[in-house]
């Protein structure tokens, strides 16, 4: 098998059945995961930033710096490579919090509202979801595969 | 668990063995003071660092990383020094000097060969945002105060090691912070063994205390390069840069935004210039390949 590493910021689809997409590390930042096992086509995006900041020039390249052009990036590249919005099954996995933060300062919880409203938005339903609490996440797609797998701290695997 | 709760004083043991702990090269020290000299010349600077061949080799491949923007490739000390900025010296020269320390597996706080690397570098850059962005005087002492903060965590390791999962369960049920469950089950955490470690680097007062104070809410926002420092670590470990079983068992102070004098969109700001710097700063995270132990396929997966 293939793996094909998404990084913070960045988006990626893929059709080749051999390929496991997989975000490390994710922190605070939110795992976006998106596949229909029908036609064979998977996608994941880290998004980092519940929207662009105001007055900051761009995305700096990056396709998932922000839950609104991140989903719509993740959505239209699963789109273009054969899925149907339909039968998509969508995933969220990540956020994590710090045991006491400032409202200000809860970057997993501003991201996770924010992708869930354009999910919402857009009449999207998630299957299943991994967010929030102390812990750190890395989460495993493969394209040919229903489900995905979701690795605790480096330790604990679960199955969504 | 009580019983294995109650401090059994192997920081006594974690300071006598910090005398066994390799020091920070003193010819860094002493090009360090010669570029506070303002009748210091860059050729001087390059002879007192030209006998360390690992150093001057660790200084060229810093050197040459997209991070500092240099139009050509660089193959000679003396060039590079002609060609970089003091500040821009300044960051090289620790980082080099201090990647044999940070490129260490940790098993003790479930770190990967690869992390603590990945975090020291993550937390230097986006220190270095935070402070240009803060209009702070001395980005380069933010950089570096950032890049070592975590140093305390290679001697703290030998005495974490098979006591990981006591600290995490004490932390647990006691809804603790892994320093303080740290200070429970060993009587001590890796910022105070920071702290002591750069005061013997002979580093200045400001960064090692801000070492010191950069997981204790109470303390870091006393004084601005503690509350910098503070927030890049805060910053890292949310973008997930090297993250180990600690990460996100800490408190963040209410009271830091405003110490900073940053709102929301200034954090969000930040978090974006941190993400670019880390990514422009690809060749030097992948140094740990050239360097470390091995064994990472991708060690710049973050």
């Amino acid at each position: 098998m293939k793996r094909l590493l998404v990084k913070a910021g960045e988006c990626a689809v893929s059709t080749d059945p051999d390929v496991i997409l997989e975000a490390k590390s994710l922190g605070s930042t939110l795992g976006v995961c998106v596949q229909d096992l029908s036609r064979g086509v998977a996608g994941m995006a880290v998004v980092v930033l519940p929207r662009i900041p105001p007055k900051e020039d761009g995305t700096d390249g990056f396709r998932a710096l922000d839950a609104v052009s991140g989903l719509q990036n993740l959505f239209l590249d699963c789109l273009a490579a054969g899925a149907q919005r339909e039968k998509l099954d969508v995933w969220l996995v990540g956020a994590a919090q710090f045991m006491e933060e400032p409202k200000d300062m809860a970057l997993g919880v501003q991201v996770y509202a924010a992708a869930r409203k354009v999910l919402e938005k857009n009449k999207i339903k998630v299957r299943g979801e991994h967010v929030g609490g102390q812990v750190n996440r890395s989460v495993e797609l493969a394209v040919s595969r229903g489900g995905l797998k979701v690795r605790l701290g480096g330790q604990k695997e679960v199955n969504l | 668990m009580s019983g294995h709760s109650q401090p059994d004083f192997t920081l006594e043991h974690v300071f006598v063995n910090l005398t066994e702990l390799p020091t920070f090269p003193k010819v860094v020290h002493r090009a360090l003071s010669l570029l506070d000299d303002p009748n210091a010349t860059m050729p001087e600077v390059a002879e007192i660092l030209k006998y360390d061949p690992s150093l001057t080799a660790n200084i060229l491949r810093i050197t040459n990383s997209a991070h500092f923007g240099l139009s050509r490739q660089v193959t000679g000390l003396e060039t590079a020094l002609a060609l970089l900025g003091q500040n821009q010296i300044r960051e090289i020269l620790t980082a080099s000097a201090s990647m044999p320390y940070l490129q260490r597996s940790l098993q003790g706080y479930d770190m990967e060969p690869s992390d603590l690397w990945e975090h020291s570098i993550g937390a230097a850059l986006t220190a270095e945002v935070v402070a240009e962005y803060r209009g702070y005087n001395d980005p380069a002492l933010a950089f570096t105060a950032a890049l070592l903060h975590d140093i305390g965590k290679i001697v703290m390791n030998i005495h974490v090691g098979g006591r990981i999962d006591e600290i995490l369960a004490v932390a647990n049920q006691e809804r603790l912070t892994f320093a303080e469950a740290e200070w429970r089950v060993l009587g001590g955490d890796h910022a105070v063994i920071g702290y002591e470690i750069l005061r013997q680097w002979e580093f200045p007062p400001i960064m090692s205390r801000a070492v010191r104070s950069h997981h204790d809410p109470d303390l870091y926002v006393q004084d601005e390069l503690s509350a910098l420092l503070a927030l890049s670590n805060i910053l890292t470990v949310q973008l997930g840069i090297g993250v180990g079983a600690d990460g996100f068992r800490y408190n963040i102070s209410p009271r830091l935004m405003e110490r900073l004098k940053l709102s929301r969109t200034d954090i969000h700001r930040c978090m974006k210039r941190a993400l670019s710097a880390y990514r422009k700063a690809g060749d030097i995270l992948a140094l740990y390949q050239a360097a470390g132990d091995g064994g990472v396929q991708d060690p710049g997966g973050r």
